[in-house]
């Protein structure tokens, strides 16, 4: 069992978590993309009775990750929250849970497109940002079009993942786009779905120096694209 | 002996038309009239007469002006538009005023709309339609004023989710009017008692048999170039374009490829036969034409799978082809009634084994129809998540309290034993989504009245509801369409796996091209040039029953094997001297090295859902034991794990897993757990198929990590329950893994590849046994 594969971009030394997430040594920090807090209420509320613990499921997943690269400082890429009324609808537990995470490391939210106008967002802790520049990383929820030639940039919002399809059947797995200025980290949320980095969304990132670190089961494998 | 009276008008009728009633007619026409029971059981052969007897009643009552009305309720839609236009005409020559209406997902809305209005005498109908009627209560009016229910083809629904469903639906309406009376038809089967019960709710039923059986030749050809692997028919081409020139037939075979290759295979070789094809791929419109060609002579042979074994009457057919293993005698019997389909003359077809396995089959599915050993159907509790859809519907009926209805749900046969706890645990679950955690008020799709009764929460809902009813999960949902548009008709989302731009693939008997490849659409042009490259899609392949294997099994206990003819002989002859043949309680295990490792077989002789699911245990159990298979090959009759290099594996290992490990199997724990759970999770309601809010077609979530979350946090939630309950059902229905525990084997090491085990290896394309990632 294969937990991360290490790489080199710029000067520091970053693991790809099979959870999703990636740690940078040198500053020890993780950075996770979409988590999502809150979907299944808000789809529970247009008709679907699915289960309501992946919030549950989410922070489960984060603490375990946290106690694996102890980090000092956590950065999420927006879409933290699934609709306005997600901190609203959380339960007094799962804030509780939240908030330990937030007070014990530096918590920097970079906002999405789906964090806008948040209710109670004081019940909260961390910091909020549209984007965050760390040196010569920068931080966004959406993959700018120009990125400046010296920083390296990681951005979530696409929820990757890739089909492989063996003896007729397909399995689907997220995974990380990479290439030499960007990143796109898979979606962390529990219940957030993914796009095919074949369909027409990844059409204009996708080149020829983009490669895929795709999360299986037991192994972490990078591929080509093109 | 029967004497019964008839209108004049009726004497007349029959007689201008040739017909005289069968004693099983006369004898239910007669108990009709007498009024003492209110539920009847019709059994006859295929090509009796059922259906029309079903409306006998009906027509007396009207000749003899006494107003009555029927609703009948077919399990094919097919049969309904065929049956409109019979029932007209009889109408129409007993010169009565009689309307006959239809109702089905095919009619408009404006054409229902009248009917709820001016409800016709005769309505046809099928189960989905039926079930969605009892959601209205202006509909109401029609059920009270309905005389006769009639259910047709009982058998072909009985122990499936559709048949729950129907119960259910009967249930309402006998609640609206306590007076209708009840009857069905079935074939002939073992078990009718199952039959007279389901149809009873609550009160006696009276079985109607039809003595007089349905006279039916079954012959195999056997060639002598019959192959060893495979399931191509290109040695028997001669000989079936011998019988088809000619004569009126159908070729029944097993699945759309089959039907596909022949048809293309028949064509390239004789050019001028005059053939069709017909299978449930198909858009509708292409099925109609090859009827209507096949009834005005256009073409005289049509190559068909199960679609066609039932409903339309096709008059004047000669003979039927049964091309391949038959997997149950009922099939068997259904397709061969197909062929001179009136009541005094023979029937007859052709048995063609594409293989020496499948010979055997024929063989012993010959036995069984001459000694008259019909498939039983294996009973079986309704399931509880077309209750829970169910309840979602007549919620928008009318607010229902909770005692009222589980003593209404309780009178029908499948849920006879639903305990209190159950039903009150199912309504918790569609009131709020049942879970454990507090804060769910969101969930809820009933809203509880201060009187306690549950009525549906809101009109959105409500649509909701309605839009996702229905039991039948329909995996084919990509459409092949051409350029100009045209839908040739649709194919399962597996097989966009096996296919990419460009690729040709043959279907509706055409070659095409594959275009583009659309999120469920396939765009694709005819192509004239002949392409050996098939990729070719699966589906409707059947389960081999029970009975049929026991069968074979046994007619290989002759020593000898004198019965068979000579290549048969051969090759179970040289199976005997290398390695051993199994017997009914005594599968065969082989073990022997093949190119640069080891194969161990599995003869089981228990069907391809056993062999899979034993597959899948298997190999998780060796993987435990850090043994790792590399690939496998399974059909109906044997599975096979190859490995790389030698393997240590003693009898003992498998005895232990057998008798032991296979008892402890958490069922859950499977990814047929993880299908089933998909199917529970669509009827139930957990999720929708079709959201008027997205008005996409695709899930939101994937049910495989609805599943995952619902083990972990709530491993006791009524759907799982109901998910563990229906794997059980589904091995008890559609496997004959329950009979594993008192299995013994031979095991067998051998030098080389043996007899039985060489033609699967052949055959198969293996698979991959462990994820590669």
């Amino acid at each position: 069992m294969q937990n991360n594969l290490k790489k080199k971009i710029l000067n520091y030394d970053i693991y790809f978590d099979k959870t999703g997430v990636l740690f940078i040594e040198q500053t020890k920090t993780i950075v996770l993309a979409d988590l999502h807090f809150g979907k299944a209420k808000s789809l529970n509320l247009s008709g679907f009775q699915i289960p309501p613990y992946d919030i549950k499921e989410t922070l489960y997943k984060l603490k375990k990750v946290i106690e694996i690269y102890k980090p000092s400082r956590i950065i999420t890429l927006g879409d933290n929250f699934h609709d306005k009324f997600s901190i609203l609808n959380m339960n007094n537990q799962e804030i509780i849970e939240l908030n330990k995470i937030t007070e014990t490391v530096d918590f920097k939210w970079v906002t999405g497109n789906h964090d806008k106008k948040l209710f109670s967002k004081d019940k909260i802790g961390g910091k909020f940002f549209n984007s965050f520049q760390d040196n010569d990383l920068s931080f966004k929820h959406i993959k700018s079009k120009n990125n400046s030639k010296d920083s390296f940039e990681f951005s979530g919002h696409f929820h990757p993942k890739t089909i492989i399809k063996i003896n007729n059947s397909s399995y689907s797995y997220k995974c990380f786009v990479v290439s030499r200025d960007f990143c796109i980290l898979p979606s962390f949320g529990h219940f957030t779905g993914g796009i095919d980095v074949k369909s027409k969304v990844f059409s204009d990132i996708i080149d020829e120096n983009t490669f895929l670190i795709i999360l299986g089961k037991t192994k972490i494998a990078q591929q080509k694209v093109i | 002996m029967n004497k019964i009276n008839l209108p004049d008008k009726f004497h007349f009728f029959l007689k201008k038309r040739g017909w005289t009633l069968f004693n099983y007619q006369k004898d239910f026409i007669e108990e009709v009239q007498n009024n003492v029971f209110k539920r009847y059981l019709i059994s006859s052969d295929t090509g009796t007469g059922k259906t029309i007897t079903l409306f006998l009643p009906l027509l007396i009552d009207h000749l003899e002006k006494k107003k009555s009305k029927i609703i009948y309720i077919s399990p094919l839609k097919s049969i309904i538009s065929d049956l409109f236009e019979n029932l007209n005409k009889i109408v129409s020559d007993l010169n009565i005023k009689i309307r006959v209406g239809k109702r089905t997902g095919d009619d408009s809305y404006i054409y229902k709309k009248k009917q709820i209005e001016n409800p016709e005498e005769i309505l046809l109908t099928t189960p989905e339609s039926l079930a969605l009627m009892i959601t209205r209560k202006e509909v109401d009016h029609i059920f009270k004023s309905t005389t006769y229910l009639a259910i047709d083809e009982l058998n072909e629904i009985i122990n499936t989710k559709r048949g729950d469903q129907l119960a259910l639906a009967i249930s309402q309406i006998i609640n609206v009017n306590k007076k209708i009376r009840i009857f069905a038809s079935s074939t002939n089967i073992q078990n009718f008692k199952y039959l007279s019960n389901w149809v009873s709710f609550k009160k006696k039923t009276k079985i109607i048999t039809n003595k007089l059986l349905k006279k039916i030749k079954v012959d195999i050809l056997v060639l002598k170039n019959m192959p060893d692997y495979g399931h191509s028919v290109d040695h028997a081409l001669g000989e079936i374009y011998d019988i088809i020139k000619n004569k009126k037939t159908i070729i029944f075979v097993n699945t759309r490829a089959q039907c596909e290759i022949l048809y293309k295979n028949l064509f390239l070789v004789y050019p001028d036969l005059k053939i069709g094809i017909y299978h449930g791929s198909l858009s509708k419109n292409i099925r109609m034409e090859t009827e209507k060609k096949f009834k005005v002579s256009d073409i005289n042979c049509v190559v068909s799978t199960s679609s066609l074994e039932m409903g339309i009457d096709w008059k004047n057919i000669d003979k039927i082809i049964n091309i391949g293993a038959p997997k149950s005698v009922n099939k068997i019997i259904q397709r061969t009634g197909r062929s001179n389909h009136q009541y005094n003359s023979i029937s007859e077809s052709l048995l063609i084994p594409t293989n020496k396995f499948e010979y055997l089959e024929c063989v012993a599915l010959k036995q069984l129809i001459f000694s008259k050993k019909y498939d039983r159907i294996l009973e079986k509790n309704g399931a509880k998540d077309v209750l829970c859809q169910h309840l979602l519907l007549i919620s928008c009926h009318s607010s229902f309290s909770e005692d009222k209805i589980y003593e209404i749900v309780k009178s029908t046969f499948p849920y006879k034993s639903l305990s209190k706890e159950d039903f009150h645990e199912i309504l918790s679950f569609i009131h709020h989504g049942g879970y454990a955690l507090q804060n769910c008020k969101d969930i809820k799709k009933l809203k509880k009245l201060n009187n306690g009764k549950f009525v549906i929460k809101d009109e959105h809902s409500k649509r909701n509801i309605l839009m996702n009813a229905g039991t039948i999960i329909d995996s084919s949902n990509i459409k092949i369409k051409t350029l100009k548009g045209k839908v040739l008709g649709t194919v399962e989302e597996s097989f966009l796996n096996s296919i990419k731009e460009k690729d040709t693939f043959i279907f509706a008997g055409l070659t095409l091209v594959c275009l583009k490849i659309k999120n469920d659409e396939i765009i694709v042009i005819s192509k004239t040039k002949k392409s050996k490259k098939v990729p070719v899609y699966w589906g409707g392949s059947m389960p081999l029953k029970s009975n049929l294997s026991e069968e074979i099994l046994r007619i290989l206990q002759d020593k000898k094997f004198s019965k068979f003819p000579h290549e048969i002989r051969k090759f179970l002859l040289k199976q005997k001297k290398m390695s051993e043949i199994p017997t009914k309680n005594k599968i065969l295990i082989e073990k022997f090295p093949y190119q640069s490792g080891e194969y161990i077989f599995f003869h089981t002789f228990l069907g391809r859902e056993t062999n899979q699911t034993l597959t899948n245990f298997l190999i998780d159990y060796l993987n435990k034991k850090k043994i790792f298979t590399i690939n496998y090959i399974l059909n109906d009759y044997s599975f096979g794990l190859f490995f790389n290099g030698k393997i240590n594996i003693q009898k003992e290992d498998l005895k232990f897993f057998f008798k032991k490990e296979f008892n402890n199997v958490n069922f859950l724990n499977t990814a047929l757990a993880k299908r089933i759970f998909k199917e529970i999770a669509l009827i139930s309601g957990l999720v929708l198929k079709n959201n008027i809010y997205t008005k996409t077609r695709k899930n939101f979530i994937n049910c495989d990590l609805i599943f995952d979350t619902l083990m972990k946090y709530e491993p006791n939630h009524i759907i799982l329950k109901i998910t563990a309950e229906e794997i059980n059902n589904y091995f008890i229905q559609s496997s004959q893994i329950y009979k594993i525990k008192n299995l013994n084997f031979f095991f067998k090491r051998l030098s080389e590849v043996s007899e039985f085990s060489k033609s699967l290896i052949m055959e198969k394309e293996k698979t991959k046994a462990n994820e590669i990632l």
